[in-house]
């Protein structure tokens, strides 16, 4: 998995936290690797397969992982269980999608392999191979013979026979069907239901079907009834859940749901889909909004809208002027804030405020969470940077803690800080980091030059080049002789020892004893309670 | 011959002030001679910048400016052009402007007749300066100039062109731009500079072919000064010209003996499109049972492929290159593709006489974080240009099960890295494409993947971009249906003919939203 140098740092500054427990959907196994082979270990660290492997998918799917016995080997993959087991008897090669280097993975209990060259074959989760069934779902394809089209299943098993001059796949209970020349609608029975008269079918629903008429679009019911006129050019889907879609006549877009209402009253140049319950509308250089009942609660009279899902109906950024501000759907010229702002954006169920360089949260009533005079710089990325309820927050260059809610955990005191857990966050003063309560005061002094999280009630510290391992009052307890180390989970911690100029990794129990050899030059250890693992080390297999 | 001095103190008087005697500043004594007037002003030498203004009718009004840089004490001469009627007024200081519109305060009161004391007059929002040279509706952008951009020209989308410009199909290249008439019976001429020359064409509105085209460093505009002088401009001529994207404009004011007494300027900026993704970026084709139809060899299924696309080079193309094996280097991959189809009256990033490369579409496999470090991003950050890039990138990670979160993460850092190599080189709109959704037939489906994937769009719709000169605007190809024909499914991923079609016209609307 490739990324930015920042999300690499982000992911870094992840890998710390304090949660012991197991993760609901942790890997059952993880990865040891050494010399390009790749082996499993439990989470305990006790190794399961040996060394084998040349390659291996990034993620489990329901409970099985590809993995690839030769990377120079066609048909040399295999899926193994939690328990390192393999699946297949013979070997397969991987196609769920060659082109995109997709890896097999299970879905429905069901994944999809090459077992002879071009040859498809779907694999139970107990490895058992079902020839011929190579798609995933059940929804009957099209299928030409001899000119005609039919419907088969997944098995390649005819479903309706190949009387059609043309066929797409069903969409729930319904399929195009082409008789003739002719588009119409048949049932999974094959009959039609909608009667082949039409020179092309559009998007379609249980309700209604857009068919095309002397080159127009018009939509109708499936007795054949014009629930619009045939009048557009073009049509698509605006939100299938809600039956909604957008048609386009005269360089003009109108709104129509599946039963031919048209909410908009007269068509705009544009509509788009903001949120599933948000439409947002444009005419020649201003937006409005429609919300989830189709009524215009904000005019169109302004540059630009955003709204976001959750806070739908409670309040609406608009810009107007060049600045952002935040109005009330449905509440004319009443606005929650003022018109003063460069940039408006959801920040985990708040809004975030940003004017010259200053932060400031906001609830969708307008209540301020984290005022502007906190004098905030820059806050955590709520989907990455909250690690067990808590970010950075940085104020005038001083760093503290933010919560979910936004309110200051920790004033903006220190250079730096860490990730908080077990109680205590990692803080740096004059160069060196301590550990210090949410109320600011040093529970363990600073002096040294990096710490990490506390896990299982020990963190790792380093002090100089080496890493070593500290109790909550700052009591060694592993001796300062690692070059690198992790989080302790289930009683193991990854630690690294440089050798020769290489690093490799192993583990060590809480008393700093080694259970796993420190020979790997890889080793897949769990980030956090619901986050994906971490690889400490070099990837030296192939990942697909 | 009347003839009359006023000092800098009287001027400011003007300003409803009142001061001490003027006496230290005067003109002295005025001749007139067969076709030219000396006149010689009698000012202290603690007076600076003397400029002195003429006119001819009283009750007209409609001063000029007719001497700048006077000497105090010296003599000024100049051509018969000043009625040896006129009257005189010699000011000092004249370059003061205390409301700070960039316009002399001599110059609105005598001049323009704007309030020295306001700097929009008529509080239209535009400045009294703007209000000479009026760029409208577009794009006035000065960054590249050193200097700021105007508020007015932030709430602007731009140089770029609205719909339809041509009254016909939509002409990304041109620009609307209206030079205000002059000041009646001032005697002065206007006049355009283009750096480079010869790469503007001035086009009568509404109309597509160029009716001026000038390729001196500066020509006179024709016409009524005393009428504004509406023409679009389109910047086009792409030959042997991929690195210079821009033309600075000025619109230059001269008197009557050809002394420049205004200049206004601005960077015209040309778009150039750069789009950056995976093979649905340059539409790739597969059917369900897993023929692929890219690179195409023929035409399939109501797919032309000398009347749509080519997603790569042709095999005469293919030639030309050099080796057959090009055609499976991923460097050659990618071809601008269907795209194109939508937006072919705009510039392409990497365009070259071959017609193919790898500079402007994406790659198969390509993931989110990895485009900006593989896809040439650079060729937009060479020189200034308004640069519009389609970023649809994002079904690898997500048919490769990664979560909503770390897509965006992903997608947002890729952004931010594009706009950063497009710092100091104009502006630049970036399209955020959302993923279209899987058909459940497609081999590598499954419903989780399915919900990151359209978590993901949420994230996509919702975008901002608080960059200075940076704009979003979004493309939904969300509910874009999956192809069949003749009974052959598409792969559920990417689409055939009608579906990249589709797309095409999405994105096409989506790039003229977000220019407005």
């Amino acid at each position: 998995m490739n990324r930015p140098l920042l999300l690499l740092l982000l992911g870094l500054a992840l890998s710390w936290p304090s949660c012991p427990a197991v993760a609901a959907d942790a890997p059952p196994l993880f990865r040891v690797a050494r010399d390009g082979r790749l082996g499993f270990v439990s989470p305990a660290g006790r190794i399961v397969v040996p060394l084998r492997y040349e390659g291996a998918a990034r993620a489990w799917t329901e409970g099985r992982l590809w993995v690839v016995g030769s990377v120079t080997q066609t048909f040399s993959g295999n899926f193994i269980d939690g328990q390192g087991r393999e699946l297949l008897q013979h070997p397969a090669a991987q196609f769920a999608d060659d082109v995109l280097r997709v890896p097999p993975d299970f879905w429905n209990g069901k994944a999809i392999v090459e077992i002879e060259p071009g040859v498809k074959a779907s694999v139970d989760a107990s490895g058992n191979v079902m020839r011929g069934v190579s798609r995933r779902d059940n929804t009957p394809m099209p299928h030409a013979v001899n000119g005609r089209v039919g419907f088969v299943d997944p098995a390649g098993r005819e479903i309706l026979p190949a009387r059609f001059s043309d066929a797409r796949p069903f969409d729930g209970d319904f399929a195009p069907a082409q008789s003739n020349g002719a588009w119409g609608l048949v049932d999974r029975k094959g009959e039609w239901t909608l009667p082949p008269e039409y020179e092309d079918i559009g998007p379609f629903g249980p309700r209604s079907a857009w068919v095309r008429r002397d080159g127009k679009w018009g939509l109708v019911d499936h007795s054949g009834k014009a629930l619009s006129p045939f009048a557009y050019g073009s049509v698509l889907w605006l939100s299938p859940s809600r039956g909604l879609f957008k048609a386009r006549r005269d360089g003009m877009e109108e709104l129509l749901t599946d039963t031919g209402e048209s909410p908009l009253s007269v068509p705009v140049p544009s509509i788009d889909r903001l949120t599933d319950r948000s439409i947002v509308f444009r005419t020649e250089d201003r937006e409005g909004l429609y919300d989830a009942d189709l009524r215009r609660v904000v005019p169109a009279r302004h540059e630009k809208i955003l709204c976001w899902e959750g806070l739908e109906g409670q309040g609406v950024a608009v810009r107007s002027g060049g600045k952002w501000g935040l109005v009330r759907p449905g509440g004319g010229d009443e606005f929650l804030l003022p018109f003063e702002h460069d940039l408006l954006q959801k920040w985990n169920g708040l809004i975030e405020a940003r004017k010259g360089g200053q932060i400031a949260l906001f609830d969708a009533a307008g209540k301020a969470r984290l005022p502007w005079d906190a004098g905030a710089t820059e806050i955590p990325n709520p989907l990455l940077g909250m690690v067990n309820g808590f970010g950075k927050l940085v104020c005038q260059g001083k760093a503290g803690l933010i919560d979910g809610e936004g309110a200051v955990r920790l004033p903006c005191l220190f250079e730096d800080v860490g990730i908080f857990s077990d109680g205590l966050v990692p803080a740096r003063q004059d160069g060196k980091w301590g550990y210090v309560a949410l109320d600011g005061a040093w529970a363990i002094e600073p002096r040294f030059d990096e710490a990490r999280p506390f896990s299982e009630g020990l963190a790792a510290v380093r002090s100089g080049q080496l890493f070593g391992l500290i109790d909550a009052a700052g009591n060694t307890v592993v001796p300062f002789r690692f070059a690198d180390a992790g989080l302790a989970r289930q009683g193991r911690i990854p630690v690294a020892l440089d050798e020769a100029g290489s690093r490799r990794w192993g583990l060590v129990d809480l008393a700093g004893d080694v259970t796993l050899p420190i020979e790997y030059d890889a080793l897949e250890w769990i980030d956090s309670g619901s986050a994906p693992t971490r690889i400490h080390g070099t990837v030296s297999w192939v990942e697909y | 011959m009347n003839s009359r001095g006023i000092g800098r103190l009287a001027f400011i008087c003007l300003l409803g002030c009142t001061g001490p005697a003027m006496a230290e500043l005067s003109i002295r004594s005025i001749q007139s001679a067969s076709n030219q007037v000396e006149i010689v002003g009698a000012a202290s030498a603690t007076h600076t910048n003397l400029e002195i203004f003429a006119r001819t009718n009283l009750l007209e009004g409609g001063w000029i400016p007719v001497a700048s840089l006077v000497p105090a004490g010296g003599t000024s001469v100049w051509d018969s052009t000043v009625s040896a009627t006129s009257t005189f007024y010699l000011v000092s200081d004249a370059n003061l402007d205390s409301d700070g519109d960039g316009l002399p305060n001599a110059r609105e009161i005598l001049v323009l007749h704007t309030d020295p004391a306001k700097a929009d007059t008529d509080g239209d929002g535009i400045g009294d300066a703007d209000e000479l040279v009026d760029v409208v509706a577009y794009e006035a952008w000065r960054g590249a100039e050193g200097t700021s951009v105007a508020p007015a020209e932030e709430e602007t989308p731009g140089f770029l062109v609205t719909a339809n410009a041509d009254g016909g199909a939509s002409d990304p290249r041109e620009a609307r731009l209206v030079f205000k008439a002059l000041p009646a019976g001032c005697g002065w001429t206007r006049h355009i500079r283009c750096t480079p020359a010869g790469k503007l064409e001035f086009r009568y509105t509404n109309e597509s072919a160029a009716a001026w085209v000038p390729t001196n460093s500066e020509v006179e505009i024709p016409g009524d000064a005393g009428a504004d002088f509406i023409r679009d401009v389109a910047m086009y001529q792409a030959s042997g010209w991929g690195t210079n994207n821009s033309v600075r404009l000025e619109y230059v004011v001269r008197d009557q003996i050809g002394r420049v007494v205004w200049t206004d300027a601005v960077r015209l900026l040309r778009p150039v499109v750069l789009a950056l993704g995976d093979s649905m970026t340059y539409g790739f084709m597969r059917a369900s049972n897993g023929t692929r139809f890219t690179p195409p060899t023929s035409d399939y299924l109501g797919w032309s492929l000398a009347a749509n696309w080519s997603a790569y080079p042709n095999a005469d193309q293919w030639t030309a290159v050099g080796s057959a094996n090009m055609q499976y280097d991923i460097r050659y991959q990618g071809f601008r593709g269907y795209l194109n189809t939508n937006l072919s009256g705009f510039y392409w990033a990497g365009e070259n006489p071959l017609g193919h490369g790898p500079y402007h579409m994406g790659y198969n496999g390509a993931y989110i974080g990895r485009v900006p470090v593989r896809a040439p991003v650079a060729t937009i950050g060479n020189a200034p240009c308004y640069a519009i890039v389609l970023f649809f990138a994002g079904l690898n990670d997500a048919v490769n099960s990664h979560s909503a979160a770390t897509m965006y993460a992903d997608w947002n850092a890729a952004v931010q890295s594009i706009l950063s190599t497009r710092s100091g080189k104009g502006k630049t709109l970036v399209v955020g494409v959302t993923l279209p959704r899987m058909a459940t037939y497609y081999s590598g489906y499954s419903s989780a993947k399915q919900a990151e994937l359209v978590a993901l769009n949420g994230f996509i719709r919702t975008y901002s971009i608080a960059a200075a000169n940076a704009r979003y605007a979004y493309a939904d190809i969300e509910n874009v249906p999956h192809d069949s024909i003749s009974g052959v499914a598409d792969d559920g991923l990417h689409y055939f003919y009608p579906g990249y079609g589709t797309i095409a016209g999405i994105l096409a609307t989506a790039v003229r939203n977000g220019l407005h």
